[in-house]
């Protein structure tokens, strides 16, 4: 049994220990997994049994691997499109290993690292060019990757949610590469192969030299190509506080993070949070004080439990006139169920 | 733990007066508790109280308060 004390003696349960008993109970916990591609099937046949760790990561194991004789023995019949899918969800169950542990360890870097192999291996066999690259922030590597379809209409910056790695947000890349959108996505501070590897936590203040950075990163290489954003989440507020570097042209933010009075989070969430946030501080933009003039579309989920419609409407109305708002009544945080339409929307939006 | 004890963490988390609360309050729909404050209880309580988490095995544990309590205080 995991189990750690607290300095009055009283036991206290593990960051891992709660996160099981959400996964085991709480089906919601896994929206946001099962809509970035992991299985149903592979979800209900062990949720019951997520007692431990070794069960988790045996089980996301077994899956990963399963994956990966698949994509193989699709690519050994050439069939190289569900190959590279294959690869990449095998990817996704290795990720789920290395995102349990809230913390750098010998084991995350393991998982991460098996992770990065099944993504390569799909990048290596994908038609369209993949380049890893990386930035430099606070005197630390923030690792990116940039794919570069032929003829591209655009170029959108994939700003993550602090708890998710690039790696787990290949759907979204492959729906924009599909259009002939570049995809340029990065791990920032406290997030992905950027903790993981380097040990760079998120500050407020190094996300906002990571985001004007990665802008920068992104105008360098593709000065004559719209510079779009698309964020969800923190993501999304960091999106926004992009949108006023005068070299973005437009971005979208899906249930962008605030802090909303009266909210509780998940204590698993937060004390995941902790690990990788430096000093406890907050992350997110101050949104209150940007001049904001960029075009804008807010989705939002009337559900959301994280951020309140009140706090979403004040922010709405605070953006200039040339905005689109799209609210979904059974959507909570991240509009998951909904995030594939949303996506084709805002590429239509982006090219209006 | 006593129920007493339980009661008034019950209280604490869904912000409700503690005579509203009773055995067979169901947590969701008599109490308004959703799911981000319910695991938030589950975690209070069994830090609180030194229980284990192993001992929830289905949302059906926690239909209502006093549910909830007996599985927690199952072997105690």
């Amino acid at each position: 049994m995991i189990r750690s004390l607290q300095s009055n003696g009283i036991p206290m349960k593990t960051t891992i220990q709660k996160t099981l008993m959400t996964a085991r109970l709480f089906s919601g916990f896994w929206d946001r997994w099962s809509v970035h591609g992991v299985e149903d099937h592979v979800v209900s046949e062990i949720r019951p049994q997520l007692g431990n760790l070794e069960v988790w990561t045996d089980h996301f194991n077994k899956s990963g691997q399963l994956n990966e004789n698949l994509a193989h023995s699709f690519y050994e019949k050439h069939l190289v499109n569900e190959a590279e899918y294959y690869y990449r969800l095998s990817a996704l169950y290795y990720n789920l290993n290395q995102w349990i542990y809230p913390k750098q360890n010998d084991d995350k870097t393991y998982w991460f690292q098996k992770c990065l192999i099944s993504i390569r291996k799909a990048d290596a066999i994908s038609s369209i060019d993949t380049r890893y690259v990386s930035i430099e922030i606070s005197n630390h590597t923030c690792f990116g990757r940039v794919r570069l379809p032929a003829n591209p209409v655009g170029c959108i910056i994939i700003v993550n949610p602090i708890d998710s790695s690039k790696e787990e947000l290949f759907k979204y890349e492959m729906d924009f590469i599909r259009q002939n959108f570049i995809t340029i996505s990065f791990d920032g501070p406290g997030q992905g192969e950027t903790y993981t590897f380097q040990g760079l936590k998120a500050t407020q203040k190094r996300w906002m030299d990571f985001t004007d950075t990665v802008i920068e990163y992104a105008w360098s290489f593709f000065p004559d190509i719209p510079l779009y954003l698309f964020g969800t989440s923190s993501g999304a507020s960091w999106a926004i506080y992009g949108s006023c570097n005068p070299k973005v042209t437009k971005a979208v933010a899906v249930s962008p993070a605030i802090r909303s009075e009266g909210i509780d989070l998940p204590a698993y969430f937060i004390e995941r949070m902790n690990s990788v946030i430096e000093d406890k501080e907050t992350i997110l933009p101050n949104l209150h004080q940007l001049n904001i003039h960029k075009p804008i579309f807010m989705f939002h989920g009337a559900l959301d439990v994280m951020t309140s419609s009140k706090t979403i409407y004040n922010l709405y109305d605070r953006l200039p006139s040339d905005k689109k708002f799209l609210e979904y009544e059974g959507e909570g945080h991240c509009c998951n169920y909904k995030l594939e339409k949303i996506r084709k929307l805002s590429m239509m939006w982006y090219l209006e | 733990m006593s129920i007493e004890d339980f009661l008034l963490l019950v209280s604490e988390i869904a912000k409700i007066p503690l005579e509203v609360i009773e055995d067979h309050s169901s947590l969701r729909n008599d109490l308004g508790i959703d799911s981000l404050q319910l695991v938030n209880l589950i975690v209070l309580a069994s830090e609180r109280f030194g229980m284990e988490l192993n001992k929830i095995n289905s949302l059906e544990d926690v239909q209502t308060v006093g549910k909830l309590y007996r599985t927690f205080s199952k072997g105690e």
